[in-house]
């Protein structure tokens, strides 16, 4: 059975991950996108690919911490 | 730059997904194994997306020129006022605005920068990226994994929390303590606890001339929390 810090570990080492650098480097993609003269297609096609990782990356990142709560307030093993 | 920023959201998906992979291999509780496996399938789909992208980056033939400016967004908030402040954030997403606000304290003052819920390398890998002075700012890890370039303390243990973030004012005249985030402290103390040591650590910054800032994250849950807080904070900042 795994420890409750090991499992706080896994789940702190996943919402970093997710919130950094994830969102921060999809946030300067979008930035960069939005200074550069692509036709309309291009933008389309590019902007729905970023929105999709970003929804996504915001989801995981509820999740772990949703999940590190109960962990964190939980006195079981894992 | 476009193609240099998507191969490098490449390499952390793909890092996303060994992580995850490596995780469930350790993990036995059926809820949590599910909810990683579900954000795994994501990663790998993600992965897909990514190549996809650079593909249609790399055949796309028209010349790409750059017909925007950088913004370089009017800073929202003066960091010489030392005044104990609530930053609050509409999302998670804050991270980028965040790194933005650290430049602008350190051209002020150095950082002591409280890390709470997530891992300092990650931060520190971004500033180190985006050409930031390392010597301008001190980690206090409060994730509870054991750095040892860091000052590490329990997440539970806010009394050592206190004493660490005191004795780094002491040593580091004038300091910004910047703690990412107050919402997060929900995870290990009731509103309670975390209003009685937003206040006392508010009381300590004026009285020992160092600047205090809590980051909060701006969302219905976090309502509640946020009004206190607000009430004990000098000045509330909507970013």
């Amino acid at each position: 059975m795994m420890k409750k810090e090991e499992m706080i570990l896994i789940l702190n080492e996943g919402l970093s991950v997710e919130e950094l650098p994830t969102l921060t480097n999809l946030d300067e993609i979008e930035e960069l996108i939005d200074r550069l003269d692509f036709d309309k297609t291009m933008r389309s096609k590019l902007a729905k690919g970023i929105s999709k990782l970003k929804i996504d990356t915001l989801i995981h990142a509820r999740i772990f911490s949703k999940d590190l709560k109960l962990v964190a307030k939980s006195k079981d093993g894992y | 730059m476009l193609i240099k920023k998507l191969e490098e959201q490449l390499r952390i998906e793909i890092l996303s997904r060994d992580l995850y992979v490596n995780s469930l291999k350790k993990i036995r509780d059926k809820g949590i194994s599910d909810d990683i496996k579900r954000i795994l399938g994501d990663e790998i789909d993600h992965i897909g997306i990514v190549k996809e992208l650079i593909s249609v980056v790399r055949d796309y033939k028209k010349p790409i020129k750059e017909v925007k400016a950088k913004k370089e967004a009017e800073p929202k908030v003066q960091f010489k006022d030392l005044a104990p402040l609530l930053l609050l954030y509409k999302t998670e997403d804050y991270m980028h605005s965040l790194i933005s606000v650290i430049k602008d304290i350190s051209r002020e003052r150095k950082i002591a920068y409280v890390s709470y819920n997530k891992i300092p390398k990650y931060l520190k890998e971004l500033l180190r990226d985006n050409k930031f002075d390392m010597s301008r700012i001190v980690f206090i890890n409060g994730v509870g994994i054991e750095s040892g370039e860091d000052m590490n303390v329990r997440p539970e243990d806010l009394t050592k929390l206190s004493i660490i973030i005191n004795e780094t004012a002491e040593t580091v005249k004038g300091v910004m303590a910047v703690v990412d985030t107050i919402s997060a402290f929900s995870t290990y103390h009731s509103n309670k606890i975390i209003c009685q040591f937003v206040a006392l650590m508010n009381d300590r910054a004026r009285s020992g001339g160092y600047g205090i800032i809590w980051v909060a994250i701006d969302n219905k849950e976090e309502k509640p929390l946020n009004m206190k807080l607000a009430a004990l904070c000098d000045k509330t900042v909507r970013m």
